[in-house]
């Protein structure tokens, strides 16, 4: 499923609801990742705007409210809810970072093929990949047991370590071919 | 680890147990499926590329262990070092 999917929703899908809700959650990161009106970044309201006026322009196709769970509801539906709500929530986060972002992950796929497979750029990109898909954390990449500042990491990876990581090591993984 | 005996295109499925989880289930176990998009982001083919890095990081420092060296382990080109 892609953002720009049938916005129609003519498809045979069988719970139309959920893919107009998740097509709508991922137009809003869509527009949080630079892809507006020249290439501006947009404050986190101008999403939810764009975004409900997206879902009221398509209602008068399609005859429903997709930003809703149930067309009573007053509130966000629980799928969209949640991608605003973060969008604001980084927003409101003082000296932030970039965000990693799919087109910034394309990048750096590209750019981990030219350099050497056992490098830091691979692993990284591998990891960040496995992040997006199971949402790891942080000390779930390289971490050990134990409370941690985050501007000071104790990055686990001497070899013969006797501690017990906390990052998913090999022997967690099962594979089946 | 079998993993090098293998073929990326013929994993099906892959488990990972995660040991500390906020939500407190520690020790769950996930599936994950192969995407058939090949330019799609796929955790299986993730899994697979870092567990053949790490088999060949493990010819080059035979102290890698499999349940204590975390899976994101690179080789340092400038000190040699993993």
């Amino acid at each position: 499923m892609k953002w720009t999917g049938n916005w129609l929703l003519t498809d045979d899908e069988p719970d139309l609801a959920v893919r107009g809700q998740l097509q709508l959650a991922m137009y809003a990161v869509h527009l949080a990742t630079g892809n507006s009106i020249y290439c501006k970044r947009i404050k986190a309201t101008t999403v939810d705007n764009y975004v409900l006026a997206a879902s009221t322009f398509l209602a008068f196709f399609t005859g429903r409210d997709f930003c809703k769970d149930l067309p009573t509801d007053s509130s966000m539906g629980h799928l969209l809810r949640p991608a605003l709500k973060d969008l604001h929530t980084y927003e409101s986060v003082p000296n932030r970072r970039e965000p990693h972002d799919l087109n910034m992950h394309s990048l750096g796929r590209t750019l981990a093929l030219l350099s050497d497979s056992k490098a830091l750029l691979p692993a990284l990109i591998d990891g960040f990949k496995q992040g997006l898909c199971a949402g790891y954390r942080l000390l779930e990449w390289a971490q050990p047991i134990g409370k941690f500042s985050i501007d000071r990491p104790q990055l686990n990876h001497v070899v013969s370590s006797p501690l017990r990581t906390l990052a998913i090591v090999p022997c967690d993984i099962r594979c089946v071919a | 680890m079998q993993i090098t005996s293998v073929t990326a295109v013929s994993l099906t499925k892959v488990w990972v147990k995660f040991w500390t989880q906020k939500n407190g289930q520690h020790g769950e176990e996930k599936l994950f499926v192969l995407n058939p998009d090949p330019n799609g982001i796929c955790m299986v083919a993730s899994l697979y590329r870092a567990l053949t890095r790490f088999v060949k990081l493990r010819l080059m420092d035979g102290r890698l262990h499999e349940e204590r060296t975390p899976l994101s382990a690179y080789h340092h080109g400038p000190t040699n070092t993993i």
